[in-house]
């Protein structure tokens, strides 16, 4: 105890510069393991230490205190002391203990999960992906766990504001992974299903050497999503999936792919039987709220083709061409369809017609110049990123060593390797 | 008789509903093709496609160029286990 309490002084005294901090992580290094040793002990010490100066020091305590299993009542006395912790912690001091920050952090996540009561996570895991992000382009392994916690509680909303960061520096590519089906599912939940494609497309075509579960359930989730989108899909993987992901995904997938084919057909009558007899298939995927969108949706795909045909139609025509049951039915699928801004149309009650208008977007607006000015200064900066990452990868030796690799295996019969330069570390400049 | 001739004699008896315009002469934007992220390029006439080099893909995240079992799933054990909030029906 009396090591302990010299611990809390050193804390105390040395959690000012950051030279002191530095000095201060070499010390609590070193007494990790007789922490971790008695971890009843630091109860108490806890109070001795302030959450907020103290950040370091306090986080080394609390990781210890909390390590080992815990059960429900305990959960509920922890976490309002991990939540207070991880909200006034100073980021600058947690960043020279990140492993133990993000055990920390998981273990909260874990607590509340076993009390059943993820919305209390929500808010303090937020702050604490910021606090841990070097930048908004880093990608750390505690956005998934909030991401999750988001779609436990419901909290869309609040997922989708991590969502805005482009990502460019991710740590492991689980975390990707997650990353980016949690979020598309989030998406989902917003109605954000452009967005929810975005991510979901990164999940399936992202480089995997054996084929991945989570993969395959965004593959799924892409599917349907865009059946509700764009009205079809096409089964082709782009060239840059990996070769797992090309062989093997249909095959896990195919009652999907089948709804996609028979979706294909426009006749929502055939499709809505194939949903019914594959109906558990998707309810055991806790996809069939999704599959119903894609029911509906069909509805909404049929009447924007009659735009394109038509400049005006009555309901009853609406109704009998898209298999509604009535000129009311498609009066609300018109209807909502104008308010959801994807049809540009009028209705004349009088005599029931529908007529279909032009988009009036004239893109002369401000708000549209300002949209448009936007979107190119974030295609510039992304292009900057990609020739930077481009030659970073042209001077990587693991990199080299591979497509040497393959260059030598595809032309052994005309060159030696005596032919191939020394390639050099880094280019000079 | 060519439907859009059809249509313009339903017009003249009064039926209520209107011809095809001439869409080539009305139109003076095409409607946007939807961009389908999993088509092959080519297949889109208004996008120019990617250049992307004619090799094998290289497997960067681990892996030593031979592949395994195809039927084995990594990260199988991850949380999925979400109550279905899509349907809306359920919405008020």
């Amino acid at each position: 105890m009396g090591s302990i309490e010299n611990l809390v002084t050193q804390i105390q005294g040395l959690s000012g510069s950051i030279d002191d901090i530095a000095h201060l992580h070499n010390i609590l290094k070193v007494a990790d393991e007789s922490l971790h040793a008695e971890p009843s002990a630091l109860s108490s010490v806890l109070d001795q230490v302030d959450p907020a100066k103290h950040s370091l020091g306090y986080l080394y305590f609390l990781e210890a205190f909390t390590s080992g299993p815990v059960s429900k009542e305990q959960a509920l006395t922890l976490i309002p002391i991990l939540a207070r912790f991880i909200n006034c912690c100073d980021a600058q001091q947690i960043r020279f203990a990140p492993d133990k920050f993000v055990s920390v952090c998981k273990r909260f996540k874990d607590h509340v999960l076993l009390i059943e009561s993820p919305l209390r996570g929500v808010s303090p895991m937020r702050a604490a992906v910021r606090k841990l992000q070097t930048t908004s382009e880093h990608l750390t392994t505690l956005h998934p766990d909030f991401l999750l916690l988001c779609l436990l509680s419901k909290s869309y909303n609040i997922g989708l504001s991590v969502l805005e960061d482009d990502i460019f520096d991710v740590d492991q590519p689980r975390d990707l992974f997650l990353y980016c089906y949690y979020g598309g599912m989030i998406c989902i939940g917003q109605k954000r299903f452009r967005k929810a494609l975005e991510l979901l497309h990164n999940v399936v075509t992202a480089p995997m050497n054996t084929i991945n579960a989570i993969a395959v359930e965004a593959y799924k989730k892409y599917i349907l999503v865009s059946l509700i989108h764009y009205g079809q899909f096409s089964t082709s993987l782009p060239k840059y999936a990996s070769s797992a992901a090309q062989r093997n995904l249909k095959n896990f997938c195919q009652p999907y792919i089948e709804l996609a084919t028979t979706y294909s057909s426009g006749k929502i009558a055939e499709f809505k039987i194939y949903v019914d007899t594959n109906r558990e298939k998707y309810d055991n995927d806790k996809n069939l709220g999704l599959v119903k969108q894609v029911v509906s949706s069909m509805y909404k795909h049929n009447i924007q083709r009659l735009t394109q045909t038509y400049l005006t139609l009555s309901l009853q025509d609406i109704a009998n061409t898209v298999q509604l049951g009535s000129p009311k039915e498609a009066e609300m699928h018109v209807l909502q369809m104008i308010q959801d801004g994807e049809i540009f149309a009028t209705i004349n009650q009088k005599d029931g017609m529908v007529r279909f208008l032009e988009d009036p977007e004239q893109y002369k607006t401000c708000q549209m110049i300002e949209h448009i000015d936007s979107s190119i200064q974030r295609i510039m900066t992304l292009s900057r990123k990609l020739n930077a990452m481009d030659e970073l990868m042209s001077y990587d030796p693991l990199y080299l060593s591979k497509v040497l690799f393959t260059q030598v295996g595809r032309e052994r019969q005309r060159f030696d390797f005596d032919d191939f330069d020394t390639v050099p570390q880094k280019f000079p400049i | 008789m060519h439907p859009r001739v059809h249509l313009h004699k339903q017009l003249e008896r009064g039926t209520g509903w209107t011809t095809v315009r001439e869409r080539e002469r009305a139109r003076e934007k095409m409607r946007p093709t939807p961009m389908d992220y999993f088509a092959e390029l080519e297949d889109q006439g208004t996008t120019v496609a990617m250049d992307v080099d004619d090799v094998d893909p290289l497997e960067i995240f681990g892996g030593e160029g031979v592949l395994s079992v195809d039927n084995k799933l990594a990260d199988a054990d991850f949380f999925n286990a979400f109550e279905d909030d899509f349907d809306d029906a359920d919405i008020n």
